[in-house]
């Protein structure tokens, strides 16, 4: 069950991987990506249709419990789910939303970098201090040193030697979101020592887990993830933003440079790369989570199923709500597809 | 018989897919098809025109300007339109089926799912390329990229910024240059500026019909009926700059100049799009004196189309729609059709698997109930008839015009 976490002043939300958390950071802001809360999406329910992103309404949700006059919400506009949030967040907290508009194509970095401009203009106003190339030039570069450790960390864990908790307690901390008394931001957990070797080797697909107990029931029927397509996982860590570049052009380019997620237009580069990580790891398997209305994922599964079972790898497809899991239901599916394997 | 009562009987016989490509069908249909209304005419010769391949054909979405498909030689084939017409012809269960069967969930939207499943069934003809863009709907990105995967045909998306400023103008107006260039390389034919000049033409001339036809359904009571104009909606977006937008729309004004008013005992604004299957819906809004006097796509205000400029004009037109961009501006735009339209209340028809225009709605019901105008919200789906049930529908309905 996810940690309620404590209020800190000048915390930047976020909901798309996109979106480079170096400029929150060096205004100050503590980037911090909505996590899904146990309990429901009660307050959203009202705002928004049940036919909506699952994500996004518990985003909504989140806002609406806990954000105070001193947070911000930095959003793209990665679909229509997103943009009805900045609607909604605008309404419930005026003029501490942000939508930016964020392109497909990794050519259009000008146009990215054109927004991020525009971001640090509204960041800059919000933190009432002018934006330092300085302050950004080393936010760049202490992210640059946390992703450095996430690629080790990934490294490891492409060998089978991460179980699934610990993945999870490394996903939330990297998010922002460590609960209290595990390891701090940028600071991945020490190589593991069990039985890693006698798991069964997993590729997992899909947009956000945030709900702990399905990580936990990778853990109790022995999977690893050896490779994954979350939106802040694996792929986020392969952002690499070069340095003697201006800050804005480097950040553009980098982001959109980074292993494709299905919004974007490398869709075959994309299919190729997930299949091939997936393969040459040595998974035996693959689970697919789309969150619930996510269309993105949606369309993924018509090419993405066929190609991973041609090519030798089980895949199950789980239809689950963001953040609300129906747990014996789910143990059932995995139980059979861990015997199938 | 009526030629669409023919095509509905051999896509049910399964021998449709045979038909659509034999042009000796296609002649046989044509002496059908004078009986038929001026949009099912237009619906059957884009059928022979694409199945026999007289020209190129290029799938389109909604939003897409058909203007530039026209001017470079394409023939543009809109997939959600087609859905729509599949629907109205109550056939869209059996293409939903098949594009479930292959992955394609229930959740998805049911235009997309509805031409998925004829794309799977092979009843949609070999395009050459497909042109989308991500106005008001993300989900047709991947759709659009899906069927361009399908047919191994390039997909040129255009990416919409969100709402009118002049960058958003600029970045759309190098979108389609880049577009247009890919385009006139592929078909080796360069579209010069005397046929921007007459499709441009044909659009405005098309938008000055549905201006006129905007001012009748205005008048007290309204001649127009509402379920048509919503039909039209569609075949507007499709048949811009083409001859037959013109011909269908002054058609249709004209029919209206001479239709008698009718018994009015409410005023409606409809939001987003109609159910194509549910006449019997409208009939009993028919039934209570409901006029349905507006509706919010037919309604999208008009930019002047420059030939010398053609890339930059389609920018403005793309940009100019008002429910791009926060939900304020469409909000804005939904009060003041209300007032110019004399309408009491607001029906927003919910679809599914829109996450644009279901995703705010209670947000849009919020800001009218503000704006001291009624909103009901319907949830349904606009091609896909499997959960419509009349009475359900007919009790939420009743309520609100009581309301009113």
């Amino acid at each position: 069950m996810s940690q309620p976490f404590v209020a800190l002043k000048g915390r930047a939300f976020w909901t798309c991987s996109y979106l480079p958390c170096e400029l929150s950071s060096a205004f100050g802001y503590q980037p911090r990506r909505f996590w899904a809360q146990a309990g429901g999406t009660p307050r959203a329910d009202r705002v928004f249709p049940p036919n909506l992103c699952s994500g996004v309404r518990a985003s909504l949700e989140e806002a609406m419990r806990q954000a105070t006059a001193e947070d911000l919400f930095l959003l793209a506009d990665c679909c229509d789910a997103d943009r009805r949030l900045a609607d909604a967040l605008e309404a419930s907290f005026p003029g501490q939303t942000f939508l930016l508009f964020l392109p497909r194509a990794e050519e259009s970095w000008p146009e990215l970098a054109s927004e991020l401009r525009r971001l640090a203009g509204f960041l800059a106003k919000k933190s009432r201090r002018p934006l330092e190339e300085e302050a950004l030039r080393a936010a760049i570069i202490e992210e640059e040193a946390l992703r450095q450790s996430r690629r080790q960390f990934h490294a490891r864990q492409s060998l089978g030697g991460v179980s699934p908790i610990t993945y999870y307690e490394a996903l939330r901390s990297w998010c922002g979101r460590a609960p209290e008394g595990s390891f701090p931001l940028g600071d991945p957990p020490a190589e593991e020592s069990s039985d890693q070797g006698e798991r069964a080797p997993i590729l997992l697909l899909g947009n956000s887990l945030d709900e702990r107990s399905f990580w936990e029931m990778l853990e109790e029927l022995s999977f690893t993830v050896v490779a994954d397509d979350l939106c802040y996982g694996e792929k986020l860590s392969q952002v690499q933003v070069q340095a003697g570049v201006e800050p804005f052009e480097a950040l553009a380019r980098a982001y959109l440079a980074r292993p494709p997620c299905p919004r974007t237009q490398r869709l075959e580069e994309r299919w190729d790369d997930v299949l091939r990580r997936g393969i040459d790891r040595g998974a035996i398997g693959a689970i697919f989570i789309p969150t619930k209305f996510c269309d993105y994922y949606a369309y993924e599964l018509p090419i993405l199923v066929p190609r991973l079972r041609a090519a030798g790898l089980p895949t199950l497809v789980l239809e689950m709500d963001y953040g609300q899991v129906s747990p014996e239901q789910l143990r059932t599916r995995l139980e059979a597809f861990r015997e199938s394997l | 018989m009526k030629a669409v009562d023919l095509l509905r009987r051999k896509i049910e016989d399964g021998t449709a897919r045979t038909l659509l490509t034999s042009a000796m069908a296609h002649r046989f249909l044509q002496i059908f098809a004078r009986r038929e209304t001026v949009p099912n005419q237009y619906g059957i010769e884009l059928v022979r025109n694409a199945y026999l391949k007289r020209k190129p054909v290029a799938f389109t979405s909604l939003f897409f300007p058909p203007e530039l498909a026209t001017a470079l030689g394409l023939i543009p084939f809109p997939l959600e339109v087609a859905a729509a017409m599949i629907s109205a012809m109550n056939l869209a269960p059996l293409f939903l089926r098949k594009a479930e069967e292959c992955w394609y969930g229930s959740d998805l939207c049911g235009f997309h799912r509805l031409a998925t499943g004829l794309m799977l069934a092979g009843y949609l003809p070999q395009p050459s390329v497909v042109l989308s863009t991500t106005a008001l709907c993300d989900g047709s990105h991947r759709f659009f990229a899906n069927v361009a995967h399908h047919f191994k045909v390039p997909h040129l998306l255009m990416e919409i910024p969100n709402g009118p400023t002049e960058e958003a103008e600029e970045g759309v107006e190098r979108q389609l240059i880049q577009m247009r260039g890919a385009l006139e390389s592929k078909l080796e034919r360069r579209a010069r500026e005397s046929d921007w000049e007459r499709v441009f033409s044909y659009s405005r001339e098309q938008h000055e019909e549905m201006e006129r036809i905007l001012e009748i359904g205005a008048q007290v009571p309204s001649v127009v009926p509402g379920e048509i104009s919503l039909n039209m909606v569609g075949v507007f977006y499709a048949t811009a700059g083409s001859p037959w937008g013109l011909r269908i729309f002054r058609n249709w004004r004209k029919q209206l100049e001479k239709t008698p008013p009718r018994k009015e005992n409410y005023r409606l604004f409809w939001m987003h799009l109609r159910p194509f299957y549910a006449a019997d819906l409208f009939a009993a809004l028919r039934e209570r004196g409901a006029a349905i006097v507006r509706d919010e796509f037919s309604a999208y205000p008009w930019v002047p189309l420059d030939p010398r400029t053609p890339e930059r004009s389609l920018a403005r037109k793309i940009c100019a729609n008002p429910a791009l961009g926060p939900i304020s501006r469409r909000l804005a735009f939904a009060v003041s059709q209300v007032r110019a339209s004399k309408a009491q209340g607001v029906i927003h028809f919910s679809h599914r698997g829109c996450r644009q225009a279901a995703g705010g709605a209670y947000l849009l019901k919020e800001g009218l109930r503000r704006a001291g105008i009624p909103c009901l919200i319907l949830d349904g789906d606009c091609v896909d008839p499997r959960d419509y049930s009349l009475e359900q529908m007919r009790t939420r309905v009743e309520g609100f015009l009581e309301m009113l």
